[in-house]
C-alpha cells in the first residue's frame, strides 16, 4: 500500500509542503538546541578534557574551577610530586578578567601554564606559537576573529599589556573565552609567589588514577584530590542542572509543535478521502492495511521534514559558527539519534486521531452517492 | 450450488415506534452466469439488500451464502479478504481513488490481496485493455469521462476473478452510449466468464440485460419476472 500512501502525499503538494515544512522546523529546532547544548558542554570540557593532567588538585571542598577560592601551596605540590606513580605536576593559576572593545566587556578566564609542559597548555595552536616570553598571551581564536586581533597584538588585561604570540582553537564558552598566560607572571598579578589555585598531575604509566589519589590522600590534608573524569563531570554539573531542564522543555515543545502540524495535515487529508478510505474497507482492503498506509503517510511527511530539517540545522549551524563565532553547534551521532526517534515518535503520535477515525469508517457508506 | 443466496433475510433500523423495516424478510437465489436485476423506487431497500450481499451489512435475521459459505456467521476481518475474493463492486458514482491513475485503480485489490505491484499492474493492465482503456491507462480518474471511470471501476471489480459481481445503479451517471456500454461489459463478465451479476437499479434500460428481475417495495420484494436477456445478449444470440 506503500504506492497509494505516496501517491495521496504527493497528489496534494501545497498540504506535503505545508506538512514537511512544520516537522523541518521542529526538527530545526531541536537539532539547534540540542547541537548549542552539545557545543556548550564541547567549549566546557574541552580545557579539563584536552589537558593531559590525570589527576587534578584543589582546595578542600573546591570541585570545580567556577567555584569559590582554592589555593594549593608549595609544600603540597612537592608531596603530591613526591608520591609514587606521579610523573609530572604544574601548577595553575585562574583569575576572571575580561577585554573590553568599543564599549563592551567580554568575559576572559586567564589561565597559566609552564612552558615547555603540556599540563595546562592551549591544545591546538592554530596560529603562532606557544608563550616563550614573559607578558605574552595565547588568545583563542574565535575569540581573536570576532575581535579582529591578530598576532602581535598587544591587548590589556588585569591592568597589565600582553602581546599575542599564538591562537588557541576550541576555548570559546558561553561564558567566557579561555586565554593562556606564563605560571610566574600569573604569580606576580596576584602576588601568589608560593601557592596556585590547582594542580595538575600527570601519572607514570602503569599507575591507576584512583590508586594514586588514594595513595596523595594519606600524604596531604585538606586537598580535594580529583581525577580528570571526576574533574570534568563537576565542571559539567551546574551547567547540566542548568542548561538542561531549559532543553528539555524546548525540544518537548518543538516535538509538540511538530505533532501538531503533521498530526493536523494528516488528519485533515483523511477526513477529505475519507470515503476513498471506504472504497478501500469495501473493495476488501484490511482495517490494519489503512492504519498502515496512514502511518506510511505520516512516515513520509516526517521524513521529508526531518531531512530538511537536517539539512537546514547544518546551513544554521554554518551561519551561527561564522557570525556569531562564539557559540558552536555540535551535532553529534547521539544527536541524529535522538532527533530521528523523536521524528519517529512524532509520526507515530500524528497517526493516531487519524488511525481512530479509519477505524470508524463504515464501507457501507460508499453505496451512498 | 448457488453462487449467492439470501434466506429471509430482514434489515431493521431503531425500535418500537421508530422501527423502519428496510428489507423485510426477502428471499433470492443467483446462479452461476445469472444476471438478476433488482428495481423499485428509492427507499424501497434495493441498496440495503446488495450492501448485505456484500458481506458490508449485518443483516438483522437470516442468512446469507457466498458459494456456499454463510457469511453472516463468519467474523467481522474475515468479511475482507471474502470480499476481495469472491465479491466485485460497481458503483453509481464509480467510486474511483482520485491520487491514482486508471492502471492502479484497478490493481488495488490485487495488491490489497498481498501480490507485488508489478504483478498487479501488469494483470489491471490486461483487464483494462480487454475493457477498451489501452490508451487511458495513465490517466487520472479527473481526465476520464463517466463512461470511462466506469469500466474501470469495472475492471477493479474483475480484477480478482471474484464469483459476483454487485453493481450500484451503474448506469445512473452515464449517456446512453456509455450506459450501454456498461450493459455490455456486464453482461459479457455473467454470460462469457460465467459470474453472478447482481444489479440494484431504476434504470429501465437495464430490463434488456437482465435474466430475471424482482421489483422492491417497503422492503419486500412484491413481484418477480423474466429480463429480455435472452433476445437483447450479443454474447448468447451468437452462442
Amino acid at each position: 500500500m506503500f504506492f497509494i500512501a505516496f501517491k495521496n502525499l504527493f497528489q496534494e503538494k501545497i498540504r506535503l509542503l505545508i506538512s514537511a515544512g512544520g516537522v523541518a522546523f521542529a526538527i530545526l529546532l531541536m537539532m539547534f538546541l540540542i547541537g548549542i547544548y552539545n557545543g556548550i558542554i564541547k567549549a566546557f570540557s574541552a580545557y579539563p578534557e584536552r589537558n593531559p593532567a590525570q589527576i587534578i588538585v584543589s582546595r578542600e571542598g573546591i570541585t570545580d574551577m567556577f567555584h569559590g577560592v582554592s589555593i594549593v601551596s608549595e609544600k603540597d605540590a612537592k608531596a603530591i610530586q613526591n608520591t609514587p606513580g606521579i610523573d609530572e605536576t604544574v601548577g595553575m593559576i585562574l583569575m576572571p578578567a575580561f577585554y573590553e572593545k568599543d564599549g563592551k566587556k567580554q568575559d576572559i578566564f586567564l589561565v597559566s601554564y609552564e612552558p615547555p609542559s603540556s599540563l595546562g597548555a592551549p591544545w591546538d595552536i592554530v596560529e603562532g606559537r606557544g608563550i616563550q616570553e614573559k607578558n605574552e598571551i595565547v588568545m583563542d581564536a574565535a575569540f581573536a576573529k570576532k575581535n579582529a586581533l591578530e598576532l602581535g597584538d598587544r591587548i590589556n588585561l588585569v591592568e597589565r599589556d600582553f602581546t599575542i604570540s599564538g591562537f588557541n582553537k576550541g576555548g570559546s564558552t558561553i561564558l567566557a573565552t579561555f586565554a593562556f598566560i606564563q605560571l610566574e607572571e600569573a604569580r606576580e598579578i596576584l602576588k601568589l609567589p608560593e601557592a596556585t589555585n590547582f594542580l595538575f598531575a600527570s601519572l607514570k604509566e602503569g599507575f591507576d588514577p584512583v590508586e594514586v589519589r588514594a595513595d596523595i590522600e594519606t600524604r596531604t590534608e585538606g586537598l580535594s584530590i580529583l581525577t580528570k573524569e571526576e574533574f570534568i563531570k563537576n565542571n559539567l554539573a551546574e551547567l547540566e542542572e542548568t542548561f538542561l531542564p531549559i532543553i528539555y522543555i524546548m525540544v518537548a515543545i518543538a516535538v509538540i509543535v511538530g505533532i501538531a502540524v503533521i498530526g493536523l495535515t494528516v488528519y485533515t487529508a483523511t477526513i477529505e478521502k475519507s470515503k476513498e478510505y471506504g472504497i478501500l474497507k469495501a473493495v476488501g482492503v484490511k482495517n490494519l492495511q489503512l492504519y498502515l498506509l496512514i502511518f506510511q503517510q505520516a512516515g513520509i511527511s516526517t521524513m521529508i521534514g526531518f531531512l530538511a530539517g537536517i539539512i537546514l540545522s547544518f546551513g544554521v549551524a554554518y551561519l551561527v559558527g561564522e557570525y556569531l563565532r562564539i557559540i558552536t553547534v555540535e551535532f553529534t551521532a547521539g544527536t541524529f539519534a535522538i532527533v530521528f526517534a523523536l521524528t519517529v515518535f512524532m509520526s507515530f503520535v500524528a497517526s493516531y486521531i487519524p488511525v481512530r477515525t479509519i477505524a470508524q469508517i463504515d464501507p457501507a457508506e460508499v453505496f451512498k452517492s | 450450488m448457488s453462487v449467492l443466496e439470501l434466506t429471509s433475510i430482514t434489515k431493521h433500523y431503531g425500535s418500537g415506534h421508530t422501527l423502519v423495516r428496510a428489507v423485510d424478510d426477502v428471499s433470492l437465489k443467483v446462479e452461476k452466469g445469472e444476471i438478476l436485476l433488482i428495481m423499485g423506487p428509492s427507499g424501497s431497500g434495493k441498496t440495503t439488500l446488495i450492501t448485505m450481499a456484500g458481506a458490508l451489512l449485518k443483516p438483522t435475521a437470516g442468512f446469507i451464502l457466498i458459494d456456499g459459505i454463510e457469511i453472516t456467521k463468519l467474523k467481522e476481518d474475515v468479511l475482507p479478504d471474502l470480499r476481495l475474493s469472491k465479491i466485485g463492486f460497481v458503483f453509481q458514482s464509480f467510486n474511483l481513488l482520485s491520487a491514482l491513475d486508471a492502471l492502479d485503480n484497478a490493481a488495488v485489490p490485487l495488491i490489497a490481496s498481498g501480490k507485488s505491484l508489478k504483478k498487479a499492474r501488469e494483470k489491471a493492465k490486461e483487464t483494462l485493455v480487454k475493457l477498451g482503456l489501452s490508451a487511458r491507462l495513465n490517466h487520472l480518474p479527473k481526465d476520464l469521462s463517466g463512461g470511462e471511470k466506469q469500466r474501470v471501476s469495472i475492471a477493479r471489480a474483475l480484477i480478482t476473478n471474484p464469483s459476483i459481481i454487485l453493481a450500484d445503479e451503474p448506469t445512473a451517471n452515464l449517456d446512453a452510449q456509455n450506459g450501454h456500454e456498461v450493459m455490455e461489459l456486464l453482461c459479457a463478465t455473467a454470460c462469457e466468464e460465467g459470474r453472478a451479476v447482481v444489479i440494484a437499479s431504476h434504470d429501465q434500460r437495464i430490463r434488456d440485460v437482465a435474466k430475471q428481475i424482482l421489483f422492491m417495495e417497503d422492503g419486500k420484494i412484491i413481484k418477480e419476472e423474466k429480463g429480455g436477456h435472452d433476445s437483447w445478449c450479443p454474447h448468447c444470440r451468437s452462442a
